[in-house]
């Protein structure tokens, strides 16, 4: 066998420049041929994605070293590649380690408050383990648990696990706020300064401190997860309850539910097309003004139409003009501004047909005439007959209104109200609220009265409004972050911010009166604050506007109240930090 | 080091044992690199401890004691028992063959396949069924620790791998094993236990069922055989036994559970590699060919169609001859599982006192449940813990059992059709949880690996669940995952792979402090 090198004449393969030694090891030695002996090519640079390898320089080193994490308590020493001679501080995966705070209280806490007849304290406890173990995925809590315990519902673990969270966030933070009362007041006395802002900073607090705890502002505690408001067991019950009902339904309800789905559907095309043609859906419940673009004509106004109608198609005998009767059986003109409509001459030959009236008579001058009278007739009864149904909407509409507007008035005649009969006096606008109208109207005027002083003292009141977050900040460890924003801001924000509680002071003193028998609570000072404004609702900010301070510095009450709200979570919680 | 990229190789191994293949491997890999069956040939002592001498884990086509011949004294055994497809004896009340099984199987996938690497240097994943008992954990924790020595360790059900196989958290998982199907609703990675719901019949019964056919197919070819298919070591010619001295020998004598298990094989490789078992799709069984398969004594056996399509019946079929079929195999497991329980009952009665406050000690409902208290006395010597895990664990663990078997009974078991346990399953679950359960629904295990397409079985599965959903909740659509024919059957071990090499999976592992400090009970509590 003829060596393919011998056959080019090249004496012996080309050396790889530089390095002598061969790259590789030879496989097979026993090989012969320059096959074996071609250099191997290796490429100055390699691409992978953006970035350029240079395969003459060595390799990083890599070694399979121990590590342990701060995630793990007990230090667990295993291996795995890094590269070497890097130090890395920390295991990178440890900052994955994320979990769930445990709800915790002491014996001493769960006898005072926790204690229920339904849940033991090995249950509870369980309870809060699970809890903090699956984190809140109540249904695996859930599956657990029956393995355990005698079986519940999901809803009451959930409600028992949130109960007794907000429990103890409800005592803590009132816990906190009497502290801080405390402290505030000896500020007070050391001071001995009438300062309004630091009295308006106790008053906050001793009001939180001391009203009923089921008042207090909503405050989230994130490490656990839980709130400071009580589960809402008889809601989920009832959801649930829904829920069941949805899946047992019958093939029969379901197609029924879809049924009237789509009836619900196709009303409401109908209802939009009609809204875009506007006319009488506006017109019947809607304004004077659109009354009057579309106006219902009088009764007489019918006969004259249809006269002006046949008038204008009826030939008139001309001297030297040949003149048919039959000229006369033409119908009456259609459209224009006299003309009668193309449907209702339809509907007149429709409504003929159906009483044998033949539509081609022997066109004698009799027959002629007693057509004709007989055609005018139809007509006028059917635009009178249009009219009538047109009333009897706007009647049917304006019967509705009076519904909404709650009047249980005499309905007055129809005549009246199909303006038929000349408009009667102006009458007095019914009064449907007469005990509770007092105090809603006093609420309507006091978010004006509220923002008056602080827009027009626009710069006096800057830093009296950032006084007291800078006195919480002072009076706890850690800043009140909600405060100062507020304060430090110009004072179309404050004008923002004042708005939204006296907006909502207004919504409560609406349904005050219902809601008032409710919220007497147990606790003594809060129902010697209700006594005293029996309107006002027992909110704990609102209730302190409305005793101790007057109007025109009530708007800044809600960061100051909001202050010690802030810091009690944030010591509640500060891991995350 | 792939920063947050999810993987760090931290050297983990995970195995699985299964009731027919032990699957060893590195996580992190594709496919487990060590995979022998489960089902092993032993020689007890001849003692009324029955303690386990030696260990063949290659006996269906060799002799055993190549040398010697000498096999009449070994039997099968498997660390799975097959009545509850657990790691667990009954039968035993001295040492527990299972937990003997799971070292000597460590050793042997360690040293054959894991380059010798060593059990105390590499973190050990273990894979266990999903409704495996608590002291049955416990229990494989504390042999991991004190015999085998490992420095961190996990058990992880095999469900929840499943469906991190597939890369879904919550889902319905199918596992049709070799002891039994599984149905598991797996709710963000936390298997769901009050909708597991079991069936006897797996491969095991199916490969029986074929079995029978080739009996039957055999006698007609063969009317002179009386005892059924003979597998390959009955008809390997005589002069292959031959002593070291060159004299030839007689054909050793096996045991009766060798044999069985040696047909057992062939029927295996019947339906592996010969005529298969499939899915009727078309519904025509009997214009669909049969196939050819070769016995090992050269008989050829025509395997008619209807066969194959009755051995896939067994599992997803609806027909009376299959419900039936089904409904003696689960009479069977019930009257197994009566007699374990009133076994441990009846050991229940001679007992003395000391037995009894160890037994709160270590199994107790507390423990059972993860919220075992910290470990107060000093943890005992070697010596001593190998004496009382040995000597009495076996009792304890029967005790420990009987409310976990007696659930299985009352609860788990059934003989319904696939698809209907599936919706079963998911239907005892949570309101809410139902239609994201019933939306992905994962299919694994080697039992699913049936043709005579690879999407056959779950096309087929899939519209029978619809089928039934749809008389509730029209609008809820299901989705089929399975992954291809050749990862189906690892599908569990590929999850752990997953699992094991996750980079955050480091603070989960239970170390060996953590045991030292808190007991076996741990388990229960670190890996729910």
């Amino acid at each position: 066998m003829t060596d393919i090198a011998e056959i080019l004449g090249v004496k012996s393969a080309p050396q790889p420049i530089g390095n002598n030694k061969p790259l590789l090891p030879k496989p097979h030695s026993d090989l012969t041929g320059s096959a074996t002996e071609l250099p191997t090519t290796v490429p100055t640079f390699v691409r992978i994605g953006n970035r350029q390898i240079n395969p003459h320089k060595p390799a990083r080193k890599w070694t399979w070293a121990p590590f342990s994490s701060s995630s793990r308590p007990d230090g667990l020493l295993l291996n795995h590649w890094v590269r070497a001679n890097v130090e890395y501080p920390d295991y990178p995966y440890a900052r994955f380690d994320i979990h769930l705070d445990p709800v915790q209280y002491t014996i001493e806490e769960y006898k005072a408050w926790l204690t229920s007849e339904d849940w033991s304290q090995s249950e509870t406890d369980t309870l809060m383990e699970y809890a903090r173990i699956f984190e809140l995925r109540w249904p695996v809590i859930h599956d657990r648990w029956c393995a355990v315990c005698p079986p519940r519902p999901v809803e009451d673990l959930q409600h028992r696990f949130y109960t007794v969270a907000a429990k103890l966030l409800q005592r803590r933070v009132s816990h906190e706020a009497a502290l801080e009362t405390k402290a505030l007041e000896a500020v007070a006395a050391d001071s001995n300064a009438e300062d309004p802002k630091l009295l308006l900073e106790t008053a906050a607090a001793r009001s939180l401190a001391s009203s009923d705890p089921q008042h207090q502002p909503l405050m989230q505690h994130l490490g656990t997860g839980t709130s400071n408001k009580v589960f809402d067991l008889a809601y989920e019950k009832e959801r649930r309850a829904h829920w069941e009902a949805l899946w047992n339904r019958t093939k029969e309800e379901e197609a029924e539910e879809l049924a009237l789905r789509n009836e619900l559907k196709q009303v409401e095309t109908q209802l939009r097309k009609l809204k875009k043609r506007g006319a009488h859906v506006v017109a019947a419940n809607g304004t004077a003004a659109s009354r009057a673009a579309t106006p219902i004509p009088a009764p007489e106004v019918a006969v004259q139409q249809v006269d002006q109608a046949m008038a204008t198609t009826a030939p008139t005998p001309v001297p030297g003009v040949p003149y048919l009767q039959s000229a006369r059986l033409v119908l009456p003109a259609t459209g224009g501004e006299t003309g009668i409509s193309k449907a209702l001459v339809a509907r007149m030959e429709a409504l003929l047909a159906e009483m044998n009236v033949p539509s081609t008579v022997i066109a004698t001058k009799r027959a002629c005439d007693l057509m004709d009278t007989v055609r005018r007739d139809a007509l006028t009864w059917l635009l009178l007959e249009k009219q009538v149904i047109q009333r009897e909407g706007v009647l049917r509409a304006r019967r509705l209104k009076l519904a909404k507007m709650g009047g249980n008035i005499r309905v007055v005649d129809e005549e009246t109200l199909l303006g038929i009969a000349p408009p009667p006096a102006p009458r007095p606008k019914p009064v449907t609220k007469a005990p509770a109208a007092p105090a809603a109207t006093a609420a309507a005027a006091a978010p004006g009265k509220a923002k008056a002083p602080v827009s027009k003292t626009a710069t006096g009141s800057k830093p009296a409004a950032k006084k007291p977050a800078a006195t919480a900040s002072s009076s706890s460890t850690t800043a009140a972050s909600t405060g100062a924003p507020t304060a430090s801001t110009a004072t179309s924000s404050i004008d923002a911010k004042t708005k939204k509680p006296a907006a909502k002071r207004k919504r409560k003193s609406e349904d005050a009166p219902p809601a008032l028998p409710n919220a007497a609570p147990s606790s003594g000072d809060v129902a010697s604050t209700i006594n005293t404004k029996p309107k006002k609702k027992a909110k704990p900010g609102t209730t302190k506007e409305t005793s101790s301070v007057s109007t025109s510095v009530a708007p800044k009450a809600p960061p100051a109240a909001a202050a010690p709200a802030v810091t009690t979570q944030k010591e509640n919680s500060p891991k995350k930090e | 080091m792939a920063a947050f990229a999810g993987g760090d190789d931290i050297g983990a191994v995970v195995a699985e044992i299964g009731h027919y293949s032990t699957k060893i491997g590195w996580a992190g890999d594709d496919a487990p690199r060590s995979y022998f069956p489960s089902n092993v040939a032993v020689l007890r002592q001849g003692d009324k401890s029955r303690r386990i001498q030696g260990v063949c884990h290659d006996f269906y086509t060799h002799p055993i004691q190549r040398k010697t011949f000498d096999d009449g004294n070994w039997e099968t055994c498997n660390p799975i028992d097959p009545t509850s497809g657990l790691m667990y004896d009954p039968d035993s009340t001295q040492g527990a063959d299972g937990f003997d099984l799971l070292r000597d199987f460590l050793h042997h996938g360690y040293s054959t396949a894991l380059q010798q690497a060593k059990i105390e240097e590499h973190p050990f994943l273990m894979i266990e069924r999903s409704y495996n008992t608590p002291a049955i954990r416990q229990q494989t924790l504390e042999c991991l620790m004190e015999e085998m020595n490992v420095p961190a360790a996990f058990i992880a059900k095999d469900a929840v791998l499943m469906c991190y196989g597939c890369g879904r958290t919550t889902a319905t998982v199918i596992d049709i094993g070799h002891s039994g199907t599984t149905v598991t609703p797996v709710f963000e990675g936390f298997a769901e236990t009050k909708g597991i719901r079991r069936s006897p019949t797996g491969v095991h019964a199916m490969d029986r069922l074929i079995l029978e056919r080739l009996d039957a197919l055999y006698k007609t070819k063969q009317p002179a055989a009386h005892d059924g298919i003979r597998p390959l070591y009955q008809v390997r010619p005589v002069q292959q036994y031959v002593d070291p001295e060159g004299q030839s020998l007689p054909r050793p004598q096996r045991r009766p559970s060798i044999h069985f298990a040696a047909r057992m094989e062939l029927a295996r490789e019947c339906r592996e590699f010969g005529a298969g078992a499939a899915v009727n799709i078309t519904d025509t069984a009997f214009h669909a060919p049969s196939k050819s398969f070769t016995l090992p004594d050269g008989t050829v056996l025509d395997v008619p169609s209807v066969d194959r399509f009755a051995a896939a019946d067994l599992m997803l079929g609806y027909s009376p001859a299959t419900v039936e079929l089904r409904e003696m195999h689960l009479e069977d497991c019930r009257s197994n599982l009566k007699k374990i329980i009133e076994k441990s009952q009846y050991d229940d009665n001679d007992d003395d006192e000391e037995e009894k406050s160890e037994k709160d000690d270590k199994f107790s409902e507390e423990a059972a449940v993860g919220l075992s208290k910290r470990r107060s006395k000093q943890p005992a010597t070697q010596k001593q813990k190998q004496l009382s895990s040995r000597l009495f664990s076996n009792r304890q663990l029967n005790r420990a059992c009987t409310k976990h078997l007696q659930t299985l009974l009352d609860d788990q078991l059934t003989a319904s059709p696939l698809a209907s346990m599936v919706c079963d399953a998911a239907y005892r679950c949570d309101r809410e949880q139902q239609a994201a359960l019933l939306g992905n629904v994962v299919l694994g295990g080697g039992g699913s690996c049936l043709g005579p397409t690879e999407q056959a079985v779950p096309d087929y599965l899939r519209d029978q669940i619809e089928s039934l959903i749809h008389a509730h909740t029209p609008g809820w659509r299901v989705r089929l995952l399975t992954p291809s024919l050749s990862e189906r059957a690892i599908l569990s071990w590929l999850g752990g792979s997953i699992l094991g090499s996750l980079g955050n999976f480091h603070e989960m592992w239970i170390s060996k402090q953590e045991y030292e400090e808190w007991g076996s009970a741990i388990v229960n509590r670190k890996c729910p």
